[in-house]
C-alpha cells in the first residue's frame, strides 16, 4: 500500500471528481468527497515527506520501466510544494462548504467541488510527475478546470475574467507543449531524468534552446511573472472565494515549482543560468513584478484585486530567489513559496469572509467594520504584516532569507527593488487598516447581517497562526526549503 | 471633581487601572531584576534568538518608560473618561486606547532590553503602530488620522534604514546580537554605512531636523499620548538605539559629526520655533524636538563623559516633560482652552498644579534644586571638553530652553485671570505632582539618578562611567555657562520682540522649504505614479493577450538573437519521396491563406479540414501509416462536429468578416507575418539538428509483451495510459465548463 503513495496522491482526488458529478444531487456528500480527496493528499503528502529522508522514491506508472513509461517522483523538491497543496486544500475545504454554499447556486455547487477535485489532481500531479507531457497533462487538466471555476464566480465579469485567463492561459500552455515537443524531437525522451542525461551531448543545440525559452515562457504565464500576469488580478478578484483561496494559494506556486523542476533537473542549471541569461531575465522582471505589482496593489478599490495585485509582486520575491541560482536563493524562493501560500491564503479567505457578510469586497464598504467584524480584520492585519514583511511574521522570516540570498549574490538593485516594495506593501495594508478603522462606518448598515459561519473563521485562522507559527519557529518550512533547494541543485549539476 | 454629566458618575476605567498595573508591575521588575537577561532560539534557520538582557542602559529605559507610564496611565483612567464625554463618545471606546498603551509600554521595555538587532527593530516598529494608533485615537477628525499615517510613515520608512543597517552588519560579522557585533565590527565602509542607516531610524524616531515635523503633528493625539510617547517614550526610543549601538558609531567620526550637527540643528529650530508657539502642546513638542537634540548632540560628542551626561539627561527630561504635559492637559480640561494667548493667572485658582508645573518647568529650565540642573551640569562639562563650538551650542541650546519655558510657565500660571476655571480632577493633578516631587527630591539627593546613568552610560560607551554631579559654589566653567543661559534666556523672556521676529522667520522658513513640502510631494508622486500603473493596465481582451504575446515574442527572439547562428540553419537536398510531400505542402498553404481571407464560416471549417487531411497523408509517406489513420479519423470527426455546429448557428451577417480600421489592420498583419517568420526560424533551426534516438523504438519492441497488436493502441493505453486517463478527464471539464457556462448548472 505503501508503496503506492506516489500514485495515490494523485489518483483519489483524480478518481473523486466524477464522483462528486455522480453524487451531485446531495451536495453536501459533494462536499464531503471534495474533503475527504483534500485529506487523503494530505495523508498521502505528509507520509511521503517523511519517506524522502532516504532518497527519491520513483514510482512506475503500470510497471513499465522509466524513459518508456511514466514515472512519479517524488523527492525533497517536491514534498514542500506536495504539503502546501494538501493543506491549502484542506483549509479550502473546511472554507468552502459554506462560503459556496453562499456564493454559488445550489445547482452549480456540485460542480466547484467537481473542478476542485480536478484541480487538485492537476496540480498534484504536476508536482509528482518525472515525466514532461505527462506534465502538460497535468497542467492542462488544472488549467480547464480552473477556468471553469473562475467562470463560477458571482459577478458576471468573472465570466469576462475567465475567458481572458483561458485565452491566455492557452497561448501559455501551447507556448510549454510546443518546448517539450523540441526538447522530445533533440532528445528522443520524455522522462525528465533520462532528458536531462541526453542533453548533456547537445552543447549549444539551437533547438534546444528554442525549447527552453518556450517552456519557460509557457511556464511564466501560469505563474503569473510580470509581464505575463495579465490574466491573474481578474481571475483571483472574481472567482468564487473558496476557488481564490485556494488558488491563490497553491495554484501559482506549482507552476513555480515545475520551472525549477524544469530548469534545474531537466534542462540543468549550466545550460539554462550560465549559457542561456535565465537568471538575469528573471532577476530583471522579478524586480519589476515588485515594483509594479505592489504599486498596482496601492492603487485597487477592490480588496481581492488588491490581494491579487499583491500575489504579482510577491511571486517577484520567489522568482528573484530562484533566478539567483544559489542555494540560498532557491531556498529562499521555496521558504517564500510555503509562507506566501500560507498568508495569501488567509487573507483571500478573510476577504471572503467580507464578501459574505457584505456582499462584496470593495474597500469602500469596509468602512468603520474593523470593530464589527475584529476576528476578520485582526486576520487581515496579521497576515497583512506578513506581505509586508514585518518580524516576526513568516513573511519576514522568507523575506530575510531572500534579502541575504541576494546580498550574497551581490544584487543590489534587485535589494532596492525588494524594499520599495515592501514599503508599499505597507502602503496598501495600512489603507485596508485605514478603511477598516478609521473610516465612519455607513449609517444604513442594516444590523442583521449574517454572522460569520464558525467553519470559514476557523480555516482562515488555521492559515493565520500557522503563518504566525513559522515565523516564530521558521525550522519547519525553513527546513523543507533547504532540503529542496539541495535536491534541486544537487541534481541539477550546479 | 468635575462636571458628570446627567449625573450618572462614569464607570470606573478597568481597563486603564488594569495598564496602570501592568506598568507598576513592570517598573517593579526593572528595578530588581537589573542584570538578569534569557536567550532563545527564535529562527536558528535565520540566525535570530530572542535575546533580552536587563542591562544598565536597559533599567534606565525601562524605569523610565514604566515609571511615567504608570502615572501617565493613571492620569489617563480620568482624562480619558472626560474626553469621551467632551466628545460624547461611548465609555466602550476606551479599549481602542489602553491595549494600545499597554502594548506600547511592553514594546518600550522589550526595545530597553533587547540584545539582537532584528529585535530591536520589530520593538521600533510595534511602538510606531501603537503610536499610530493612539495618534488616531479621535478618528472622526481627519486631522488627526493624517497626523497618524504621518508619524506611522515618516517613523516606519526610517525605521527601513535600521533592518538595511542590520542586514549589512550581518552579512559582515555574520551575527545579529549586539554585544557581538559591537566586538567585532571594526572602522570600515560598512560599518560607517551601517552605523548612519542606524543613526537615520534613530534620529527620524526622536524626531530630530530634519525628519522632527512629524512631532509636531502627532500633538493631535489626546494628552495623555503625548505625555507619555513624545516625552520619555517613543521620541526616547530614538535616542535608546543611539546609545544601544553606540560603540558602533564611534567606529566612524563622520556619523559622529553628524549627529552632533543634526542634534544642533535640532536644538535651535525645535528651540526657537518653541518660543513663539501658541497652543500649549505645541510649546511642549518644540521643546521635546529641541531637548532631543540636546542628547543627540551628547551621543555625537561620544566619551564617557557626554555618555554619562546624555543618559542623565533622558532621565531629567522625561520627568519633566511628561509632567509639563499633563499640566497642559489638565489646564485644557479644566478651562476648555489650549492656548497661551487665552490663559492666564491660573496660579491663584490652581495653586497646586501651579506649584508643580513650576518645579517641572524649573527641571526643564536647569534651575538648583531641581534635577534638571545636573543635566545642564553634565551637558556643560561634556561641552568644555569637546571645545568651544559645543560651548557655545550648549550655552545657546540652554538659554532657549530657559526663554520658553519660562513663558510657558509664566504665561499660564501668574498675570491677570484669564478664561473660566472647573474644577481640576484629582487624578489630573496628583500625577503631575508626584514627577514633580520626583525631579526636586533628585534636586537634593542626585545619587540614586546618577547611578542609573551611569550604569547606562557604562554600556553605551563600552567602557566604565563615573559620574559625580554635585552643587559646586566655584566659578567654575559649567557653573559660569549656567548662569550666562538663565542670564541670556531671562532677557529673552523680558523682552519678547528679539524672539518675535526670529522665530517668524524660522516658521516661515520651515513653511517654505521645510520637510513637510517634501513628504507631501512624495505621497502624491506615489499617487500619481500609482494611479499611471493603473491605466496602464490594459483592459480589454485583445490587449492583454498582446500583453502576453507581445513580452514572450521578445522574449524568444531575444534568445535566438543571442545565441550563435554557425551551422544552425543548414538547407538539405530533396530526393525521393521529398518530390510528393512539397505538393501536399503547396496544398496546406494555399488552404491556410483560404482559411484567413475566408468570409463564410463554412469555408473556413473546410479548408481547415484540407491542411488536416494533407498532414494526415504526410505521416503515411514519412512511415506512420497508423497515425496517418488516426489522423483522418480524427479529422474527419472534427469536421463534422465543426459543420453540426456552424450549421447550427444562426446564419451569418457577410458584413461581420470585413476588416474596420485600417491601421489595426496593417498592425495585424505585421504581428502575424513576423509571428510567422518567427515560427518559420525557429522550425527552421531546429530541423537543422540531427535527429535523435527515441524511446519510440524501445516502445516497438516492448508491444508485444504489452499483449497489444499496434504501437499506437499500446502506446496510448499501456505505456502513457496515464496521459490518456487525465486526457479523457479534460472532457470531464469540458462537460462541466459547459454546464456552468450555457446551461446555468444542469448537465443533461
Amino acid at each position: 500500500m505503501t508503496a503506492h503513495l506516489p500514485a495515490l496522491q494523485v489518483l483519489v482526488p483524480l478518481g473523486c471528481a466524477p464522483l462528486c458529478l455522480l453524487l451531485r444531487r446531495f451536495r453536501t456528500v459533494t462536499w464531503l468527497v471534495f474533503l475527504l480527496a483534500a485529506l487523503s493528499s494530505l495523508a498521502c503528502a505528509v507520509l511521503l515527506a517523511t519517506r524522502v529522508d532516504d532518497g527519491p522514491l520513483h514510482y512506475e506508472m503500470g510497471g513499465w520501466p522509466a524513459p518508456y513509461g511514466i514515472e512519479f517522483v517524488v523527492a525533497g523538491f517536491n514534498t514542500p510544494v506536495l504539503l502546501v497543496v494538501s493543506v491549502v486544500a484542506v483549509v479550502a475545504a473546511v472554507y468552502a462548504r459554506r462560503s459556496v454554499g453562499d456564493e454559488v447556486d445550489d445547482r452549480r455547487a456540485p460542480l466547484v467541488y467537481t473542478c476542485l477535485c480536478l484541480t487538485l489532481t492537476g496540480l498534484l500531479g504536476l508536482t509528482v510527475t518525472g515525466d514532461v507531457f505527462n506534465a502538460f497533462v497535468f497542467l492542462e487538466i488544472s488549467s480547464l478546470s480552473t477556468y471553469a471555476l473562475i467562470a463560477m464566480g458571482r459577478r458576471r465579469r468573472a465570466l469576462l475574467a475567465s475567458f481572458r485567463y483561458l485565452v491566455i492561459g492557452t497561448v501559455g500552455a501551447t507556448f510549454v507543449l510546443i518546448g517539450i515537443g523540441f526538447a522530445y524531437a533533440v532528445t528522443g525522451t520524455l522522462n525528465m531524468a533520462d532528458l536531462a542525461d541526453r542533453l548533456t551531448d547537445l552543447d549549444g543545440n539551437r533547438a534546444l534552446y528554442a525549447a527552453v525559452v518556450f517552456v519557460f515562457v509557457g511556464l511564466a504565464v501560469k505563474m503569473a511573472v510580470f509581464p505575463l500576469h495579465a490574466w491573474l488580478p481578474a481571475a483571483y478578484g472574481e472567482a468564487p472565494s473558496a476557488v481564490s483561496t485556494f488558488l491563490a494559494a497553491a495554484s501559482t506556486k506549482v507552476a513555480i515549482y515545475v520551472f525549477c523542476r524544469f530548469a534545474f533537473t531537466v534542462f540543468g542549471a549550466g545550460l539554462v543560468f550560465t549559457t542561456m541569461p535565465v537568471g538575469e531575465v528573471g532577476l530583471l522582471l522579478a524586480a519589476l513584478a515588485m515594483l509594479v505589482g505592489s504599486a498596482a496593489a496601492c492603487f485597487q478599490r477592490d480588496l481581492k484585486y488588491l490581494l491579487a495585485w499583491s500575489s504579482v509582486a510577491q511571486i517577484g520575491y520567489i522568482v528573484a530567489g530562484i533566478s539567483l541560482a544559489t542555494a540560498a536563493g532557491v531556498s529562499a524562493g521555496y521558504l517564500h513559496v510555503i509562507n506566501h501560500a500560507v498568508i495569501k491564503g488567509a487573507l483571500f479567505g478573510a476577504a471572503g469572509l467580507l464578501v459574505l457578510r457584505l456582499g462584496s469586497a470593495r474597500l469602500d464598504d469596509l468602512a468603520g467594520l474593523g470593530r464589527r467584524m475584529p476576528w476578520t480584520f485582526a486576520a487581515i492585519v496579521v497576515t497583512g504584516l506578513g506581505l509586508v514583511g514585518v518580524p516576526p511574521t513568516a513573511g519576514f522570516a522568507s523575506k530575510w532569507a531572500l534579502v541575504s540570498a541576494l546580498l550574497d549574490a551581490g544584487a543590489w538593485p534587485v535589494l532596492v527593488a525588494v524594499l520599495a516594495s515592501s514599503l508599499l506593501a505597507l502602503v496598501y495594508v495600512g489603507r485596508i487598516v485605514e478603511a477598516a478603522w478609521f473610516r465612519d462606518p455607513p449609517a444604513d448598515l442594516p444590523a442583521d447581517q449574517p454572522r460569520a459561519p464558525v467553519s470559514m473563521v476557523a480555516a482562515v485562522w488555521a492559515l493565520v497562526l500557522l503563518s504566525v507559527y513559522f515565523g516564530i519557529d521558521a525550522s519547519l518550512p525553513g527546513g523543507l526549503a533547504d532540503a529542496a533547494a539541495a535536491a534541486l541543485l544537487g541534481t541539477g549539476g550546479a | 471633581m468635575a462636571v458628570d454629566r446627567g449625573g450618572t458618575r462614569p464607570t470606573a476605567d478597568r481597563p486603564g487601572w488594569s495598564a496602570c498595573v501592568i506598568a507598576v508591575a513592570g517598573f517593579a521588575l526593572c528595578l530588581f531584576a537589573g542584570g538578569a537577561g534569557f536567550s532563545l532560539p527564535w529562527a536558528p534557520s535565520l540566525d535570530l534568538r530572542l535575546a533580552f538582557a536587563l542591562d544598565g542602559l536597559a533599567v534606565l529605559y525601562g524605569l523610565l518608560a514604566t515609571g511615567v507610564g504608570a502615572l501617565v496611565f493613571a492620569y489617563g483612567t480620568r482624562y480619558l473618561t472626560l474626553h469621551l464625554e467632551h466628545q460624547r463618545r461611548p465609555a466602550v471606546e476606551r479599549w481602542r486606547f489602553w491595549p494600545w498603551m499597554t502594548l506600547f509600554a511592553v514594546s518600550m521595555v522589550g526595545l530597553a532590553t533587547a540584545q539582537d538587532l532584528v529585535l530591536v527593530f520589530v520593538f521600533f516598529d510595534l511602538t510606531a503602530v501603537c503610536s499610530y494608533f493612539l495618534i488616531g485615537f479621535d478618528r472622526a477628525e481627519r486631522e488627526a488620522r493624517r497626523s497618524a499615517l504621518m508619524a506611522l510613515l515618516v517613523t516606519v520608512v526610517a525605521a527601513v534604514a535600521m533592518l538595511v543597517a542590520a542586514v549589512l552588519l550581518h552579512a559582515e560579522h555574520g551575527t545579529f546580537a549586539i554585544p557581538e557585533l559591537l566586538d567585532r565590527a571594526e572602522p570600515s565602509t560598512t560599518t560607517t554605512l551601517a552605523a548612519a542607516l542606524l543613526a537615520v531610524a534613530a534620529l527620524a524616531k526622536s524626531a530630530q531636523v530634519p525628519l522632527h515635523f512629524w512631532l509636531p503633528k502627532a500633538m493631535a493625539a489626546p494628552t495623555p499620548v503625548s505625555a507619555y510617547l513624545h516625552s520619555a517614550a517613543m521620541v526616547a526610543a530614538g535616542v535608546l538605539v543611539l546609545g544601544r549601538v553606540h560603540p558602533l558609531l564611534a567606529r566612524s567620526e563622520a556619523v559622529l559629526t553628524g549627529l552632533v550637527v543634526v542634534g544642533a540643528a535640532s536644538v535651535v529650530v525645535g528651540g526657537v520655533l518653541a518660543l513663539r508657539r501658541d497652543v500649549l502642546k505645541q510649546v511642549l513638542a518644540y521643546s521635546t524636538i529641541s531637548q532631543y537634540g540636546y542628547m543627540v548632540m551628547l551621543y555625537g560628542i561620544g566619551g564617557a563623559a557626554a555618555n554619562g551626561a546624555a543618559a542623565f539627561y533622558v532621565l531629567a527630561h522625561g520627568i519633566a516633560k511628561s509632567a509639563l504635559f499633563m499640566t497642559a492637559g489638565a489646564v485644557t480640561m479644566a478651562t476648555g482652552e489650549d492656548r497661551l494667548s487665552r490663559l492666564g493667572g491660573l496660579g491663584r485658582r490652581v495653586p497646586v498644579l501651579a506649584v508643580a508645573a513650576g518645579a517641572a518647568s524649573a527641571t526643564l529650565a536647569a534651575l538648583p534644586l531641581t534635577v534638571g540642573f545636573f543635566k545642564d551640569e553634565l551637558l556643560f562639562a561634556a561641552a568644555v571638553e569637546r571645545g568651544p563650538v559645543t560651548v557655545v551650542l550648549a550655552v545657546v541650546a540652554a538659554t532657549l530652553t530657559f526663554a520658553y519655558i519660562g513663558r510657558f510657565w509664566i504665561g499660564l500660571f501668574l498675570g491677570p485671570a484669564r478664561g473660566s476655571v472647573g474644577a481640576a480632577s484629582t487624578l489630573l493633578v496628583a500625577p503631575v505632582v508626584v514627577l514633580a516631587a520626583v525631579a526636586v527630591l533628585g534636586g537634593v539627593v542626585v545619587e540614586p539618578f546618577a547611578r542609573l546613568a551611569e550604569d547606562a552610560a557604562t554600556v553605551s560607551a563600552g567602557e566604565p562611567v563615573t559620574m559625580s554631579p554635585g552643587y559646586h559654589l566655584d566659578a567654575r566653567p559649567e557653573n559660569l555657562m549656567a548662569v550666562a543661559a538663565w542670564a541670556l534666556g531671562g532677557l529673552l523672556l523680558v523682552l519678547p520682540r528679539l524672539t518675535d521676529g526670529l522665530s517668524r522667520a524660522f516658521a516661515a522658513a520651515g513653511e517654505r522649504f521645510g520637510p513637510r513640502r517634501a513628504y507631501d510631494g512624495t505621497l502624491r508622486a506615489l499617487d500619481r505614479v500609482s494611479a499611471a500603473v493603473h491605466d496602464r493596465e490594459v483592459r480589454d481582451l485583445r490587449g492583454s493577450i498582446a500583453a502576453v504575446l507581445v513580452p514572450a515574442g521578445l522574449l524568444i527572439g531575444v534568445a535566438f538573437v543571442a545565441t550563435p547562428t554557425a551551422g544552425a540553419y543548414m538547407v538539405g537536398i530533396v530526393e525521393g519521396a521529398d518530390w510528393v510531400i512539397l505538393p501536399l505542402l503547396a496544398l496546406v498553404v494555399v488552404a491556410t491563406v483560404v482559411t484567413a481571407r475566408a468570409r463564410v464560416r463554412l469555408v473556413v471549417a473546410l479548408a481547415l479540414a484540407v491542411v488536416g487531411f494533407a498532414l494526415a497523408a504526410l505521416y503515411a509517406l514519412v512511415g506512420a501509416p497508423d497515425v496517418a489513420l488516426v489522423a483522418v479519423v480524427v479529422e474527419t470527426m472534427l469536421t463534422l462536429v465543426f459543420v453540426a455546429a456552424l450549421s447550427r448557428l444562426p446564419r451569418e451577417d457577410p458584413d461581420r468578416f470585413v476588416p474596420g480600421d485600417p491601421v489595426r489592420r496593417r498592425r495585424d498583419v505585421f504581428a502575424a507575418l513576423l509571428a510567422g517568420l518567427a515560427a518559420f526560424v525557429a522550425l527552421w533551426g531546429f530541423l537543422s539538428q540531427p535527429a535523435a534516438d527515441s524511446v519510440s523504438d524501445e516502445h516497438l519492441r516492448l508491444t508485444p509483451s504489452a499483449h497489444g497488436g499496434d504501437v499506437v493502441t499500446v502506446i496510448v493505453a499501456d505505456f502513457r495510459g496515464l496521459d490518456t486517463l487525465v486526457e479523457i478527464t479534460v472532457l470531464l471539464v469540458a462537460v462541466v465548463g459547459v454546464a456552468t457556462l450555457v446551461r446555468r448548472g444542469r448537465l443533461w
